[in-house]
């Protein structure tokens, strides 16, 4: 079976031909969900070292819990409901201690003004500075809004991944916005721009 | 600082209608909402915009290096030789392992007590069983031929003991004779100085007295004859 038949499928078909022990589709699963998964573990953790370490315990419980998957959720929900748990427990590691991995902002490259035109950069100028206005939140704020956000996920799929009401993800997104809002303000990005 | 709370209770909705995952009736709610509020149109379009920005903030981030799909395959491969290794474990040793437990289970430190227990008890039973039991069930043939035992009489009235020495010269036959003509048995002796004490039913008080003068006169072969009955002396 080639590789484009692999992204053909969707992702509940693509889980069940992992079933036996098929390598090839646990690696197209992996690559349909490693920049996904890798990406929410930084906004939560923000140690790219810390992520990449979690990445791995994600994707080897996923591997664990190929068989018994039962359905009753999407695939992306049990993943990264997995994500969150071993996210949960890494942070939980480094409290208390200095952290020392490598922060966001020095893994975003800064935009070079000749790379493209003032606009693009001004695009990019502002994605960096959405980024650090991000890690000045609260790790439960930027993961309900790269969740909301990022991942397009519906008020009930966060409730049932964070295990929270569904009332409660609707007034933790507001709130996470909010704050964003005035960190962004607080670094000059005016209300035009937002 | 006090979270600012929302004017209107759609404006919560407005990260879901801009992910468009709101359930049919939310977002017809919502877009009914919006044609009259200018306040959640201003934040309709602030949440868009904020939705841009993290969505390229975030794009803008790399991966993984492969180095996370190396360590995983490798953990992965790891995670299959235990397994292979807790089914193969058992099928090889099978039939050793199950004679083992089998015998390891006979000698189980638990069923000792409750072995040790049981047998107690019935030692105890048979004790008891044995000691209860009629003298007369219990004889014995001394020097294999005389009869040994509680002659069968009332419990009201004791039977009567009279230690004897027989002579020297007195044979096995004629003993056995002269106890059973008097309804007498030996249930003790002899001592070291060759007493035997011999049982006889007591009918009436003035018996002991007349089998004692019996015994006494057959000199042929009782040497003495001494009452052990109190009464008797």
């Amino acid at each position: 079976m080639d590789a484009t038949h692999w992204q053909d499928l969707t992702d509940l078909d693509l889980l069940k031909a992992c079933v036996p022990d098929n390598q090839h589709a646990f690696e197209a699963l992996y690559q349909r969900y490693e920049k996904r998964v890798f990406h929410y573990l930084m906004t939560v953790v923000n140690d790219a070292v810390l992520a990449e370490e979690i990445l791995v315990e994600v994707m080897l419980a996923v591997w664990k819990g190929l068989t018994t998957f039962q359905g009753h959720s999407k695939v992306s929900t049990w993943i990264f409901g997995i994500a969150h748990h071993k996210a949960v427990d890494g942070l939980r590691k480094v409290t208390g201690q200095q952290k020392g991995g490598i922060p966001i902002e020095d893994i975003v490259e800064s935009p070079d003004p000749k790379d493209g035109p003032l606009e693009e950069t001004n695009k990019n100028r502002l994605a960096e500075l959405t980024n650090q206005a991000m890690m000045n939140l609260s790790s439960d704020h930027r993961e309900i809004l790269h969740m909301t956000f990022y991942e397009g996920q519906s008020y009930p799929e966060i409730s049932e991944l964070l295990g929270i009401p569904v009332n409660t993800v609707k007034t933790r997104v507001y709130y996470a916005k909010q704050q964003l809002k005035k960190t962004l303000q607080h670094h000059g990005v005016t209300e035009d721009i937002l | 600082m006090e979270p600012e709370q929302p004017l209107h209770t759609e404006a919560m909705l407005l990260p879901g209608y801009v992910n468009q995952s709101l359930s049919p009736e939310e977002e017809e709610q919502v877009t009914s909402h919006l044609e009259g509020c200018v306040t959640c149109q201003q934040e309709l379009q602030e949440v868009n915009n904020m939705q841009a920005a993290i969505k390229s903030s975030i794009a803008q981030r790399p991966g993984p290096s492969p180095a996370a799909f190396s360590t995983l395959m490798s953990r992965i491969e790891q995670e299959k030789q235990a397994q292979q290794r807790q089914t193969t474990q058992p099928t090889t040793t099978s039939w050793w392992q199950t004679v083992e437990t089998a015998f390891r289970s006979l000698f189980e430190i638990q069923w000792v007590p409750a072995l040790a227990s049981v047998l107690i008890v019935g030692q105890a039973f048979l004790l008891l069983s044995v000691v209860n039991k009629p003298v007369e069930q219990r004889t014995q043939q001394p020097e294999g031929i005389i009869e040994r035992g509680i002659p069968p009489g009332t419990p009201a009235t004791p039977p009567i003991q009279i230690q004897v020495k027989f002579v020297e010269t007195a044979q096995a036959i004629q003993i056995q004779k002269l106890l059973k003509e008097l309804n007498g048995q030996i249930v003790n002796g002899p001592t070291t100085e060759g007493l035997y004490t011999l049982v006889f039913p007591q009918t009436e008080m003035s018996a002991s007295q007349a089998l004692l003068a019996t015994l006494k006169g057959n000199q042929e072969l009782i040497k003495n004859a001494t009452s052990l009955n109190p009464k008797t002396e």
